[in-house]
């Protein structure tokens, strides 16, 4: 039985189909139906349509005997093996999977009892904002990660008037390095939107029907707004799990096998906290591919006695800034520290950028990230697993480029920068 | 032609803006205004193909009329005489691949492929389709668009053609080379390298329209499973028929001429029966190409394969027309319901609620061999870049070939399949950077980087 029909819940349940015909029950209280949850952006802007977006065919989870239940978990007994869930109905397992993700921080402004302040997370929260955009006079989003920068594009799109309030100095100074946070940052000023910077919200204004007015900074503004999209980042979704048994931290507190603290019962994806993260790794890591990864790995290893420790593999990750992308691999420090050394190289004029990152000491490859350019998954990889040493990866760089045929190349600029470092 | 200015300047200015929210526009969500759309075309290419009169074509030798008038001066301009309805149906389809093809490249500026590719087509459809024609013909020659090869130009092994071609001194022997090499060395040769998008998104004119006109209707391909069953369904006794076809007729043209020409008749029907037994040996030996299909099936298309082969030896012997066909009715019914229904009417009149390649997917018996090439004989792929895939969708929402993109590239599966026309939009939609068009040999091979 496994908690969360989302990527973690679904990896666990399909893995887990390929190599055994056990009863698999999911159970979610979000929809029937899986589907992508960074997709649900195009579906407001109308590049998809809901079922557009739904990675496998409606028909899978009946062919493949998964039952999915859409219900709430009131209670999960792990003494009698059961859950009970929000209909009144109790289920009982062998083996369960929380896999339940997780929920939107908040600002801890009471925001919760304010109308027209939401996060953009589920689908309830697409609907909802679907629902309301017509109304809305000027909107505010309300932190500078990757969600906002989602929300900037569709408000943008559908010309609603917002203002976007970011606490850091640059966008994405927590997970980018200077140089390539400035570059968004500019990248982001030029869409012509309304940011403002170090800002932190201190309170909102609501009127009598307890509707949103306007909100203020810690620098005294105050901005007319009727709208309020909160996403200052997730928090694992452990709030079924408050009365049971099984040990809770930030997250669930699970083994190198991926177990809690009950032998029986597993997690997987956004609600884990990992009790030992590899070099230069967070406990609790709320991505896709976390989520898939430790989803697959309980998929295959639920079931055998001696299951294998579960390997986070080498760092990696990507995004969307509006047309921007980026992509990360291996481990880059935010802020310049003195063992690394980084080769970093910026386009001109272009919003490009590449940087390789390599111990200081040993001259090895730690990882890179790229803007604008796309790099092959593999060959980072192998350059990381392998240990190559930066003056090696750079003459092969030419074969991490993973942009479209005919795309301008830059791999010469990057070595000449090294060299000019050297000498 | 002022007036075809404005439309044009309009069409340009409105398109361009309209990049966004294309599930939620009429025109091209198959509301009211793509269903008119659709109507439109469709009735259009009926006028075209069986009312040309309609449109004020001078019947017996009279002068045009009315809109196909318009294009007079135009046509006298190019090949010294009065439009056909031919003509104009070339040249505002020329001009619709120009205009949306710089509105696609406009789109697109970021992307080198993109626009590299466009510029192909426009080049292609401009200059191979368009003006080189009509200066053979200016210069009494036989006209013919150099880029247009057999199955999918069907009538280049038709009797008059090839009488044509034979008559008309070395410039017609030229074309007859050029249009046999086009077929069974170029092609094959370009497909082994690149896959079909050689052809099929760079030079080929269906394709023209498809990936400029057809650019704002790329989502409303089906990518179901249902989708492509009935995909090869169609396309693949298109191709048979194709064949059976142009068999026929020739075997009808040499009848007529068993020895006037340096192949005769017994080398040609000793050349049929080599091609047909080498593909049946080839089938049987290459166990990827008949991969996927049920035991019954393969025996099914074995024994139907030899029966072909014996029937052609049967009604030879008994001195017969091959097969018993009527190679006229064959040919009638095939222009008929191929060359003008489902090329024409149903191939562009649907784009507005089918996607932009009803065609290319469904009927064309040259993207069917290309396919079964790029298939089987080919190096080119679709590489997908490691566990990166966040299953959105937009791969598969806007393969203009219904292909589900999205299946392979969440399993980290190359694509290598049949019908890619390799236009590089699902890479370009792709938010994670996932996607690569590829025909390189592969970049890690046993562990060492391969460049």
């Amino acid at each position: 039985m496994i908690i969360g029909f989302g990527i973690s819940g679904v990896s666990v349940a399909k893995t887990l189909r390929e190599q055994s015909n056990a009863d698999i029950t999911i159970v979610t209280s979000e929809s029937r139906s899986f589907f992508s949850r960074p997709a649900l952006m195009y579906v407001y802007l109308g590049k998809m349509r809901f079922q557009d977006i739904l990675p496998m065919p409606s028909d899978y989870w009946e062919k493949n005997n998964i039952k999915v239940v859409l219900a709430a978990v009131e209670d999960i007994d792990s003494d009698k093996q059961q859950v009970v869930l929000d209909d009144g109905s109790v289920l009982f397992y062998d083996k369960l999977v929380i896999a339940t993700g997780s929920v939107p921080r908040s600002l801890g402004l009471n925001e919760g009892n304010i109308s027209g302040v939401q996060g953009f997370y589920s689908l309830q929260d697409l609907l909802l904002l679907q629902k309301s955009a017509k109304n809305i006079r000027h909107a505010a989003i309300i932190g500078g990660g990757l969600i906002g920068v989602e929300l900037a594009e569709m408000f943008l799109s559908t010309g609603v008037s917002f203002t976007f309030w970011i606490r850091e100095k640059w966008f994405g100074s927590n997970f980018l390095p200077e140089e390539e946070a400035q570059l968004v940052t500019n990248y982001l000023k030029s869409k012509k939107i309304d940011i403002r910077f170090e800002r932190e919200i201190t309170h909102f204004d609501a009127n009598e029907l307890g509707q949103v007015t306007s909100l203020h900074s810690q620098m005294g503004e105050r901005v007319d707004t009727d709208y309020v999209c909160v996403c200052i980042g997730v928090k694992p979704n452990i709030n079924c799990l408050e009365n049971t048994n099984i040990h809770t931290n930030h997250g669930v507190i699970v083994d190198a096998c991926l177990q809690t603290n009950i032998p029986s019962i597993y997690a997987a994806g956004d609600c884990v906290e990992y009790a030992e993260p590899s070099f230069g790794r967070k406990s609790v890591e709320t991505l896709w591919y976390t989520g898939k990864r430790m989803g697959e790995y309980v998929g295959r290893n639920i079931l055998l006695d001696q299951p294998q420790r579960y390997h986070q593999g080498i760092f990696f990750n990507s995004a969307k800034f509006f047309d921007l992308e980026y992509q990360i691999y291996g481990h880059v420090p935010v802020s310049p520290e003195e063992n690394y050394g980084s080769v970093f190289w910026k386009h001109p004029q272009k919003d490009k950028s590449i940087r390789l990152v390599y111990d200081a000491v040993s001259n090895e490859f730690l990882g890179c990230c790229v803007l604008g350019i796309r790099f092959r998954q593999e060959i980072c990889e192998k350059w990381i697993a392998e240990k190559w040493k930066i003056t090696e990866v750079l003459p092969a760089l030419p074969s991490a480029n993973f942009d479209s045929e005919f795309s301008a190349r830059f791999e010469m600029e990057l070595l000449n920068i090294y060299n000019n470092k050297i000498i | 032609m002022t007036s075809i200015l404005k439309w044009s300047q309009w069409l340009l200015s409105h398109e361009v803006k309209n990049e966004k929210g294309v599930w939620f526009s009429s025109l091209s969500n198959r509301g009211i205004v793509g269903w008119l759309l659709a109507l439109f075309l469709s009735f259009g290419y009926i006028i075209l193909y069986f009312f040309p009169e309609w449109l004020g074509l001078g019947q017996k030798g009279m002068p045009n009329t009315g809109f196909i008038a318009g294009f007079d001066q135009i046509s006298i301009f190019f090949n010294g005489s009065a439009a056909s309805q031919w003509f104009v149906y070339g040249f505002l389809y020329t001009l619709i691949i120009l205009l949306m093809g710089i509105k696609f490249i406009i789109k697109y500026k970021n992307n080198n492929y993109q626009v590299i590719r466009t510029l192909s087509l426009l080049f292609f459809q401009l200059c191979f389709a368009f003006i080189i024609p009509e200066i053979m013909a200016s210069l009494n020659q036989p006209a013919m668009d150099l880029k247009n090869m057999w199955p999918l130009n069907y009538y280049f092994f038709f009797d008059w053609n090839i009488k044509k071609l034979l008559s008309s001194g070395y410039f017609g022997l030229f074309l007859m080379f050029w249009g046999l090499a086009l077929t069974f060395i170029i092609s094959p040769v370009l497909t082994y390298f690149y896959g079909k998008r050689w052809y099929c998104s760079w030079v080929c004119g269906c394709g023209g329209l498809a990936e400029t006109a057809g650019d704002p209707f790329r989502h409303l391909s089906d990518n179901s499973e249902t989708a492509w069953k009935w995909e090869r369904r169609i396309i693949y006794p298109v191709l048979f028929i194709v064949c059976l076809m142009t068999l026929s007729i020739l075997d009808s043209f040499f009848r007529k001429n068993p020895a006037t020409y340096w192949i005769t008749f017994s080398h040609f029907k000793i050349i049929i029966l080599f091609l047909l037994a080498g593909i049946i040996a080839l089938a049987l030996w290459n166990k990827g190409w008949l991969k996927g299909i049920s035991t019954s099936g393969k025996w099914a298309i074995i024994s139907m394969g030899v029966a072909l082969f014996m029937g052609i030896i049967f009604s030879w012997s008994y001195n017969k027309p091959v097969l018993w066909i009527n190679a006229l009715k064959l040919r009638e019914w095939y222009g008929f319901y191929v060359g003008a229904i489902f090329s024409g009417i149903i191939g562009v009149g649907f784009y507005p609620l089918m996607g932009s390649r009803v065609w290319c997917r469904f009927g064309c018996p040259m993207a069917a061999i290309l396919g079964i090439q790029q298939r089987f004989f080919s190096r080119f792929r679709i590489t997908v870049n490691g566990g990166q895939c966040i299953s959105c969708g937009n791969c598969s929402t806007y393969c203009e070939m219904g292909i589900d993109v999205r299946s392979y590239a969440q399993k980290g599966e190359n694509i290598v399949r049949s019908s890619c026309v390799g236009c590089g939009i699902c890479a370009e939609v792709c938010p994670r950077g996932v996607l690569k068009l590829e025909n390189g040999p592969l970049f890690v091979e046993d562990g060492k980087i391969k460049f």
